[in-house]
């Protein structure tokens, strides 16, 4: 699944999830496999809460965090490419 | 019949289990231990394998030559022992696995590990089997640590901390280590004729009261460590060190129960602190014990 810039992801509501020192655990109902997220990804997670896309999520990290806009658009993609793979967001 | 109070169930049994200690009163028990045949199979069962057969609500236990267990709803061990079957070696396995799938199915977080008592709190000692948690466990009740519990460790959330039950009174040690923990072989019970496991029963049990757990070491031995180091752990590594001690955790899965574990996990991870103890396989237990010892000392 190739997702484009400006596709909305929400989190898969099938999932549990936990905040553990500012890193996130996480368990998926359906399969019952086990993820974890780091600091950043944790931070995604929480914008997560509403609907995003790769576009407005770059827009907020920008803002918290010293990074181009161009390499932070490149990242979020990948991890938001990431998330969308193991069905921990699915298409809002 | 016989009435015990453990890992605060009051459990009726058919049989005298004295590992439990001095039978009590007659109550309305939380979990029965009776004998009568039970099935060979469980038709509802998600997993079937060598010796477990497991459904959300039954589990089906079968030790070849031993007996067969089926736990219901972690209120009810049915015992159904083969002809030849040492008894001894029945309670073995009922007290063992068999008690810690009920303990499962009531719902507690069951940590595989032992412990001991400090500081008015339990601080628990998780690993492997073989890792030597009953070992180091053993090593610091002859440094003075009262015993607090063996091989199952279950937990239950009360105002959002995690307290210990009150466990069998027992320390279970391979043979080859009582010499040099010092205990006198006639404290020490061989289990039964077939295993080189030796049980040591602390006649007071320490408390009937369930107790706070702050504190959890995990023993990990690491052939490139050169020695002995602890590491205190956090996020993501801290949930799965308690995620993958929990006893017989692949488990969980067909008993329907992960879910609920998830919630445990994360809700006793936040409240503990977590260390693991990462140590060559040529320390010795008393090296180990002279270590922690020494860590909680300038705690």
């Amino acid at each position: 699944m190739t997702i484009q810039e400006n596709t909305f992801f929400r989190r898969n509501p099938d999932l549990l999830f936990s905040d553990m020192d500012g890193e996130t655990v996480m368990m998926s109902i359906q399969n019952g496999e086990y993820y974890g997220l780091d600091e950043v990804g944790s931070r995604i997670w929480q914008l997560l809460e509403n609907p995003e896309s790769a576009e407005t999520l770059t827009d907020k990290l920008i803002e918290e965090y010293e990074v181009t806009r161009e390499t932070c658009l490149s990242d979020v993609m990948e991890f938001l490419n990431m998330l969308a793979e193991k069905q921990l967001i699915i298409p809002a | 019949m016989y009435h015990y109070t453990t890992f605060g169930l009051r459990i009726r049994s058919d049989i005298e289990l004295p590992e439990l200690g001095e039978p009590g009163r007659e109550e309305k028990p939380d979990l029965t231990i009776t004998f009568r045949p039970i099935p060979g199979e469980l038709p509802e069962a998600l997993y079937r394998g060598k010796s477990f057969q497991i459904s959300p609500s039954q589990v089906l236990i079968r030790i070849e030559q031993v007996a067969g267990y089926l736990v219901r709803n972690g209120r009810e061990i049915i015992i159904d022992p083969s002809h030849t079957a040492e008894m001894d070696l029945v309670r073995v396995f009922l007290l063992g696995p068999v008690i810690g799938i009920a303990l499962h199915q009531q719902g507690f977080l069951v940590l595989h590990g032992s412990s001991v008592l400090w500081n008015h709190q339990a601080i628990i000692f998780a690993g492997a089997s073989g890792s030597g948690k009953s070992t180091i466990a053993g090593a610091l009740i002859r440094r003075g640590f009262p015993f607090l519990a063996d091989d199952l460790c279950p937990l239950r959330m009360e105002n959002n901390m995690p307290l210990l039950l009150p466990s069998i009174p027992q320390l279970k040690l391979m043979e080859d280590v009582l010499p040099e923990l010092d205990f006198s072989p006639e404290s020490a019970v061989r289990l039964s004729s077939v295993t080189a496991k030796y049980g040591i029963s602390f006649a007071e049990k320490i408390s009937a009261e369930p107790l706070p757990v702050r504190m959890i070491f995990i023993l990990q031995s690491e052939p490139t460590e050169k020695d002995i180091r602890m590491e205190q752990l956090s996020g993501v590594e801290k949930f799965h060190a308690l995620k993958d001690n929990t006893y017989r955790f692949p488990l969980l899965h067909y008993m329907n129960l992960t879910t609920r574990h998830f919630g445990l996990v994360t809700s006793v991870a936040k409240q503990v602190t977590v260390y693991r103890i990462i140590r060559n396989t040529g320390i010795s237990v008393e090296k180990t014990a002279a270590t922690v010892t020494e860590f909680l000392s300038r705690l």
